[in-house]
């Protein structure tokens, strides 16, 4: 018996924890009605409605589809982007002295603050919404390569000097391969603001998206469908999240310490 | 040579001053071109205003209550307001609560359900459920951004506690420290560093959900004036706005670290 | 022993001053230090804490300019580093997302040798420093000795006429470390290279040297020098190596 427990003491604090939590979810949801706080079951009856009838004429998958999609639009600019010009500006000085003053201004103005600007030039289509989350998950990954690349040991870089390694074989064989981990939270922190930020967009105005189906909800004064939507929206986000973190292990075999 | 050794330069303080200037002339030919697409009307009129239009735009916002009904001072206070009271009650009640959660298993193993289960969700999406529970007042603003602001806290102090080092603790019980005493003296003073990281990321989760909150419903506060702003096709009060919140939540990180600086160095645990 | 009483490097009047940033003061780490290295020579540079000795190692690796004076490494100046200096650290500097024959070969992937001979050469002196086995492991699998000995074949790889080496060993426990010394002394032997040894420990000078230059506290300078004819293999507790020893230890500048 103890042993069984052993095997599988990793899963039953995550388990026994969800079902704590159903439980107070359950008691709570009796105590009052169920236009406030449905139950766990209806809410759970409401995915299954949701999934096989389309909400503003797309299926459930569809609206997941729709904010995957324009996540994974921005998230791949804004490393595109992001990563060369901050891995650049932590190397280069003078880049980093051009570049500063530009990014410190709009840095402290959250991609939220945006929309408004965003609307007005690229209107309520895809463009302004792939462009808030690409702004959230640019500035992201540019200070996370900036910062890896600045606290590159510089003993390394004098061994690869010592070689004789030229600036250019300095940069791509030892700091780039050093900021890996620091790139890698760079990447996964990128995606997590540009999931929040797609949510956002979706809210503001849109007619598909997870962010919809929740302003749906509120719309027609359906806490069970606001529910489901938030509950769709932390799946989908830890996925993503376990996925770059799989890549990171897959990837950087060297990295013993796991955080 | 960024990176080497080398810590030395004969003219080590005149390349310093050469660097401000290339900064300074950067952000310049910034402003420049800024300037000249919108005086070219690359871009037009409606959608983008030229830096020199920004400056004329912030002043007169702090005269003037057009066109969204308020001057740019009483939005700011109001945006300000309710975004510290959220951060304040989640510093008040996240901290400690992370602190209690990381040093006793008991409290851990009681409050982690919950938490775990509102983590992975993002604060924006608990708008639509606060306004069909609160109603779109300053009640469900205040609870979003509280919410946003209270994780940060929590898992930043939870985190801190738990890498106090074991050494320590162990000198304590030596003394005879009781758990409570030992938790008040050693574990929270070795946590003060990430409480405060909790607390810089927390302010910024306040205040961008603030943003977000004023955008969806509200009808004062910074957001609500660069929704006006967009409504009206009024791109210098959006921007005006967008660069008093940037300001804004800049300063009040800035106020952070003073405060952590003042506070720590007076408080080390060495 | 053949005389090769060819210079290799000349080093002359080096003076070396650095601005502490923060501080208006300067700080004056070399002062003017002239320096002979002979081919295939094992020198040490012995010096207290705080001497300059890394300094001037840096600067005869080309990885720091001198203040003042000149560098002649084969009777040529030097304009940096190069593929003809190779450079053991004291804190290993191996790449940790490479593995230990990727960390040997290292000099060579620079220089664009082709892979095949690439691992050939790095396997040569993974063997040569008894790291038979491990080519495939990652550095921080490896304990203290072991990233040392890649450290040193890493070096030898990329087939440098001279090696410098900064306080290699003084990362280590003192059991590893005399472990160490002996087997770079049998290294050295089977493949001769000339070798500039920094070191603050009079043991290990005296282990491993032809020739001892010892250097005085801040502003560094050389004080003296001294031959070691005690044959080769030598031992700690040898009267002529402990009387050596005592008059070394007197003219070392003591820092605390």
């Amino acid at each position: 018996m103890s042993t069984f427990i052993k095997k599988y003491s990793k899963w039953l604090a995550p388990i026994g924890s969800f079902a704590a939590f159903l439980l107070l979810w359950q008691v709570a949801s009796l105590n009052v009605s169920a236009d406030f706080l449905p139950s766990p079951l209806m809410v759970w009856d409401e995915l299954v409605r949701l999934s096989q009838t389309p909400v503003g004429g797309t299926s459930l998958l569809g609206h997941v589809g729709y904010s995957l999609r324009r996540v994974m639009i921005a998230f791949i600019l804004a490393v595109a982007f992001g990563l060369p010009l901050g891995l650049l500006m932590g190397w280069n000085r003078v880049c980093d002295k051009i570049v500063s003053p530009i990014f410190e201004l709009l840095r402290p103005i959250p991609p939220i603050a945006w929309i408004p600007i965003a609307i007005l030039w690229l209107g309520v289509a895809e463009g302004s919404k792939i462009f808030i989350c690409f702004v959230g998950a640019f500035v992201i990954m540019v200070l996370n390569s900036y910062t890896g690349m600045r606290y590159v040991d510089p003993l390394l870089i004098d061994a690869a000097r010592s070689f004789g390694a030229n600036p250019r074989q300095q940069f791509f064989n030892v700091a780039v391969p050093a900021c890996l981990p620091s790139i890698f939270a760079g990447v996964q922190n990128a995606l997590s603001m540009a999931w929040m930020c797609v949510l956002a967009a979706e809210m503001v105005g849109a007619r598909e998206g997870v962010g919809f189906i929740i302003i749906q909800g509120m719309d027609l004064n359906k806490s069970s469908m606001i529910l489901v939507g938030m509950i769709l929206i932390g799946i989908v986000g830890s996925l993503l999240a376990a996925l770059l973190r799989g890549a990171e292990r897959a990837l950087c075999p060297w990295r013993s310490e796991m955080v | 040579m960024t990176l080497s050794l080398e810590i030395e330069k004969a003219n080590y303080f005149a390349t310093a001053a050469k660097e401000n200037w290339i900064s300074f002339v950067s952000f310049l030919m910034f402003l420049l071109a800024w300037e000249l697409i919108c005086y070219f009307e690359i871009i037009g009129p409606y959608q983008l205003v030229p830096p020199s239009e920004v400056i004329v735009g912030f002043f007169e916002k702090l005269r003037d209550v057009n066109p969204d009904g308020a001057l740019l001072q009483h939005h700011a206070v109001a945006s300000l307001a309710l975004a510290l009271t959220g951060f304040v009650a989640a510093v008040v009640i996240g901290v400690p609560l992370g602190l209690f959660m990381g040093w006793y298993p008991k409290v851990n193993l009681m409050v982690r359900p919950l938490f775990d289960a509102i983590r992975p969700i993002p604060p924006i999406a608990w708008i639509p459920i606060a306004i069909l529970w609160l109603g779109i007042g300053m009640v469900a603003k205040a609870f979003i951004i509280f919410l946003a602001a209270f994780v940060p806290c929590v898992i930043n102090s939870y985190t801190g506690i738990r890498l106090t080092n074991p050494v320590l603790i162990r000198v304590a019980e030596i003394y005879g420290a009781s758990n409570f005493e030992t938790f008040r003296k050693i574990g929270v003073p070795s946590a003060i560093p990430m409480v405060f990281t909790g607390m810089k990321l927390s302010l910024n989760a306040a205040w961008t959900t603030l943003v977000a909150a004023e955008l969806l419903a509200a009808s004062e506060g910074l957001g609500f004036m660069i929704q006006q702003g967009r409504r009206l096709a009024r791109p210098d009060v959006i921007i005006v706005g967008m660069l008093a919140i940037g300001f804004l939540g800049a300063l009040m990180s800035w106020i952070l670290t003073q405060v952590e600086a003042r506070f720590a160095s007076s408080r080390r645990l060495s | 022993m053949s005389e090769d009483r060819e210079v290799k490097i000349a080093c002359k009047g080096i003076s070396k001053t650095f601005h502490v940033p923060g501080q208006k003061k300067l700080l004056h780490v070399l002062n003017s230090v002239s320096l002979e290295v002979y081919k295939n020579e094992f020198l040490v540079i012995l010096g207290p804490g705080q001497s300059g000795k890394t300094v001037l190692l840096n600067c005869i690796a080309g990885l720091i300019e001198p203040t003042q004076g000149s560098i002649l490494i084969n009777n040529k100046p030097i304009t940096g580093p190069g593929p003809d200096r190779g450079m053991v650290f004291q804190r290993y500097a191996l790449f940790p997302w490479k593995t230990v024959v990727q960390n040997v070969a290292f000099g060579l992937t620079i220089r664009g040798v082709p892979l095949k001979e690439r691992m050939e050469v790095a396997q040569h002196y993974i063997d040569l420093v008894g790291l038979n086995g491990f080519e495939k492991s990652y550095p921080a699998e490896l304990s203290g000795g072991m990233k040392q000995r890649v450290g040193i074949a890493r070096a030898y790889a990329s087939d440098p006429d001279i090696l410098l080496m900064d306080e290699p060993f003084g990362a280590l426990d003192a059991q590893t470390r005399y472990a160490m010394e002996k087997e770079l002394r049998l290294i050295w032997e089977k493949e001769k290279r000339t070798v500039c040894f920094v070191t603050n420990n009079i043991e290990e000078a005296i282990y491993l040297g032809d020739r001892v230059v010892i250097m005085s506290a801040l502003p560094g300078r050389i004080k003296t020098e001294h031959n070691i004819t005690i044959p080769v293999p030598r031992a700690y507790t040898h009267p002529d190596f402990l009387t050596l020893r005592k008059q070394i230890s007197e003219d070392t500048d003591l820092v605390l």
